[in-house]
């Protein structure tokens, strides 16, 4: 068979198939639980819950972490740690300060009814969802080891990446108001 | 004419249906799964390398997510090609998915990627020689080969759609129609 033949055989293909099973009874059942365009409208609402969550985690990590120096930190029913052992509180407040201002643009995003590509926004929440995770990770983990310096470090990093994905939706909203205005 | 005139009619009806299914008429979006039933199970059929079960399993999916997704249809295009385009996604995603999986447990190499396509389905002895050489493709190449030679997506599409760059695309096309003749030929 040459090429040509291929292409007409391949033209040839019947478009339409009928499945061996009918699956819309389990169609039908699925449907029925949730309206027409429920994912399209989640954006605003998960938008809201991932500043929501963002704020709540930062400044929960800012209170815990700014407390005196040399003043012990107790957790769980034998841990004690000092303060000093853990990243500077000036990296602490002024990644907490540029989370803020980001966050203030951000609630921006939220009132625009963004135009976003519901694709754009399934990777959104595949994305924010993997920071959820990998913070729920940590925060069991220091909630084991309050002091360990690795496990603080990686828990800011982890808020810059928040911070970073936050400044990206921002400008991912501008960019696309530009657009369609 | 009369195609058309019929092509058009069809796409009327769709969006009368569609219209209808947004308020939450679900016997309306029944109307509308009868309707593109059978063009959208040959689609993920072909993109999963005929298994029955699963491509069942993702016309589900599909007619699911465009139920979901329905206030984002605006009538741009025909619903039946929007719907095609969704059910492609779905197709492709749950493939990836399941090739992530399968990256982390062994080597990405041919036989893996064969596997990944799970079992071949009943219907193999009664599929036409052609069906079963491109279903025996390596993944990137059948979707691409479905989608180009079968489907009529342009390179650019495809590679939007599955993840790749439009020359891999263009490559992929290469390769499968190379290997689907070989397989013919042997």
């Amino acid at each position: 068979m040459n090429e040509k033949e291929l292409l007409k055989g391949l033209a040839e293909l019947p478009r339409e198939i009928a499945p061996g099973r009918d699956p819309w009874p389990r169609i039908s059942a699925r449907i029925g639980q949730s309206p027409p365009g429920a994912m399209h409208r989640r954006p605003r609402r998960v938008l809201m819950a991932v500043a929501a969550s963002a704020v709540l985690a930062v400044v929960a990590g800012v209170l815990i972490k700014t407390a005196p120096q040399g003043l012990p930190v107790t957790s769980g029913q034998h841990d004690t740690v000092h303060v000093r052992d853990l990243p500077s509180p000036g990296i602490i407040y002024a990644v907490d300060a540029e989370y803020q201002a980001a966050f203030r643009e951000f609630i921006n995003v939220n009132d625009s009814q963004s135009g976003l590509k519901p694709e754009t926004v399934e990777k959104i929440e595949k994305t924010w969802a993997d920071l959820r995770t990998t913070e729920t990770a940590l925060t069991a983990a220091l909630e084991e080891n309050p002091g360990d310096l690795f496990l603080n470090e990686r828990m800011l990093e982890l808020r810059a990446r928040q911070l970073g994905f936050l400044k990206q939706l921002v400008t991912l909203d501008r960019n696309n108001r530009r657009l369609t205005i | 004419m009369a195609s058309w005139e019929a092509n058009t009619a069809n796409h009327d009806e769709d969006i009368k249906l569609v219209e209808s299914a947004r308020k939450g008429d679900r016997v309306a979006f029944e109307r509308l799964y009868r309707r593109h039933r059978d063009r959208i199970y040959a689609l993920v059929w072909r993109l999963c390398g005929g298994d029955a079960a699963l491509a069942e399993d993702l016309l589900q999916e599909a007619f699911i997510r465009a139920w979901q997704k329905l206030d984002s249809f605006r009538g741009d295009s025909r619903f039946g090609t929007w719907l095609h385009r969704l059910s492609a996604n779905v197709a492709l995603s749950d493939r990836r998915s399941r090739m992530r999986r399968l990256t982390r447990e062994t080597e990405l190499d041919m036989a893996a990627e064969r596997r990944a396509t799970g079992a071949r389905d009943v219907y193999a002895g009664k599929r036409m020689d052609l069906e079963q050489a491109v279903s025996k493709l390596p993944e990137r190449a059948r979707t691409v080969l479905v989608l180009y030679d079968i489907e009529g997506y342009s390179h650019a599409e495809i590679a939007e759609i599955a993840g790749m760059a439009v020359g891999s695309s263009k490559a992929q096309l290469h390769r499968a129609r190379k290997l689907v003749r070989e397989e013919l030929n042997r």
